[in-house]
């Protein structure tokens, strides 16, 4: 195999010019021969076993992959795609926990229930404590020392079979996917609680200027988020933060009050959400994303906008007395 | 530049009031945040989102396409909400559009689930309806009711910000028929 070292940083999911910087950046490298050890890097859409988050072994697809270099040997970490799986699951995976990369036979993607893979276990397995830190790490949920409910259930929902994209047509479907393939974001902070990110969500440029970050943070009572926690810190310090979401609360019971919110009236407050809610939802249908690109001589201009003047937010929250807590909302046409 | 876009939002985002308006959607996207999921919170979303188009009198349904997630909590939220009418109520003979009445869920969601069910019985072409309260009572502990957080309806204090007349609303529950199908 060829040995050739890709740019170092994960290519930007979020950037349509994404492919032009890739082809950019293998010029660059080409003359660069570096020592890669054991047959790497895999191509992308190679099919792969991999040691999954609970210890079992999966299929899985490469679906991006980038290096670094420490002590002049380069470390190979792929993205790949589970089998069968959502694409929540889809996740960064160091070589360790790769398992086998020939022979691996995949059947049908979408729709299948039975998984055959004839190829026993390559390489042995000794990186157990590796593995359950990936097990963890998504089993965490919280920061504090809340009950464990952060989204650990997930692991063992597999795909449905359920069309998630019907109505789109081919050629969207593609482009949303190419867009969207890589998670920009791996965890975000909101309130007392750090989630695993599900997906994509197009944050500006100025929150992921190199490639995937590792964490965001989300001041839960006006939805703003920042890079840093000291932001987050000095952000919440002030007096007059709101410790309710705007909007008129139109239910209260003994748990829970839900908050009515004009999407044209606190258009900032609902465009924050909708960022945040697309981490966790797989469509480009739900929220009316408006993408404009114009390209000219060098330059790629895009400009996203939420759309959200013709909705009405509904927030749930949860409260106590440091305030309210939202846990859920869910939007409607005017 | 920026002239241009700000035309071409208002363009699309007027287009698209209209294409959506009268689809009979009650709810366009729903998320439990990941930290309070497993309690309850989605189911109390879903079913506030019908107390809402009861209190607007209309009939409503979640735009499609649903995320696999949303799919099986509104599939558990139909399934537990008709059974336990069904299961309560007086009458010997109830039609799919009296189910829809009661609880503002599109006819076609409410056959769907039924169907799903297994309570729909094909007779002489004619669906019907049958229901021993055996068979309610062994769903019901597959799809129970009372888990999670409730709506209290007399908590809600709101109202519809628009009010159409019903007789021009298709998705309005007094412009509903009775349905034909029985028993």
């Amino acid at each position: 195999m060829k040995k050739k070292s890709k740019s170092s940083a994960p290519a930007n999911a979020g950037q349509t010019s994404a492919k032009k910087q890739k082809k950019e950046n293998d010029k660059v490298v080409d003359g660069v021969e570096l020592v890669s050890s054991g047959g790497h890097p895999l191509s992308i859409g190679h099919n792969i076993m991999v040691r999954y988050r609970d210890g079992s072994h999966r299929t899985a697809k490469v679906i991006e992959r980038s290096s670094c270099i420490e002590n002049a040997a380069i470390t190979w970490q792929y993205y790949v795609h589970y089998h069968q799986f959502n694409r929540r699951m889809d996740e960064w995976i160091d070589v360790s926990r790769i398992v086998a990369t020939e022979g691996v036979i995949v059947e049908d993607d979408h729709h299948g229930h039975a998984k055959s893979v004839t190829h026993s276990a390559e390489h042995s397995s000794s990186e157990n404590a590796n593995d359950e830190a990936a097990d963890h790490h998504r089993a965490q949920g919280e920061v504090n020392s809340a009950p464990s409910i952060g989204g650990s259930q997930v692991t063992t929902i597999a795909e449905l079979g359920y069309d998630e994209h019907e109505g789109l047509d081919e050629a969207s479907l593609l482009e949303h996917e190419e867009i969207t393939k890589v998670k920009n974001i791996r965890n975000v902070v909101f309130g007392k609680y750090k989630m695993e990110c599900w997906y994509f969500s197009p944050f500006p440029k100025e929150f992921h200027p190199k490639g995937p970050v590792d964490c965001l943070y989300f001041c839960e009572f006006t939805f703003r988020f920042f890079r840093t926690k000291n932001e987050l810190v000095r952000y919440q310090s002030h007096a007059n933060l709101p410790r309710h979401p705007p909007g008129n609360e139109i239910y209260r019971d003994s748990r829970v009050s839900m908050f009515e919110l004009d999407g044209a009236v606190e258009k900032i407050y609902c465009q924050n959400l909708c960022y945040f809610a697309k981490l966790f939802l797989d469509h480009k249908v739900y929220m009316v994303v408006f993408l404009f690109i114009v390209k000219s001589n060098w330059i790629t201009v895009q400009t996203l906008y939420w759309d959200v003047d013709p909705f009405l937010f509904y927030v749930l929250c949860t409260f106590d007395d440091r305030g309210f807590h939202p846990v859920g909302f869910f939007s409607k046409e005017k | 530049m920026s002239f241009n876009y700000f035309d071409l939002a208002m363009l699309c985002s007027q287009g698209n009031m209209h294409r959506y308006s009268d689809l009979g959607y009650n709810l366009a996207c729903i998320l439990t945040f990941p930290s309070a999921q497993r309690q309850g919170f989605g189911k109390f979303l879903i079913s506030f989102s019908y107390e809402l188009s009861k209190k607007e009198e209309k009939v409503g349904s979640p735009e499609k396409p649903l995320s696999d997630l949303g799919a099986v909590s509104y599939k558990s939220y139909w399934a537990s909400t008709l059974l336990v009418l069904l299961r309560s109520f007086p009458g010997q003979q109830v039609s799919i559009m009296d189910l829809t009445k009661m609880t503002s869920i599109l006819a076609d969601d409410v056959a769907a689930t039924l169907q799903m069910l297994g309570l729909l019985q094909r007779i002489d072409d004619t669906a019907v309806l049958c229901c021993p309260p055996d068979v309610i009572d062994a769903l019901i502990e597959k799809y129970p009711h009372n888990s999670g957080v409730p709506v209290d309806p007399s908590q809600l204090h709101w109202a519809p910000l628009y009010v159409t007349d019903p007789r021009k609303d298709k998705w309005s529950i007094k412009a509903k028929k009775d349905g034909s199908d029985v028993s």
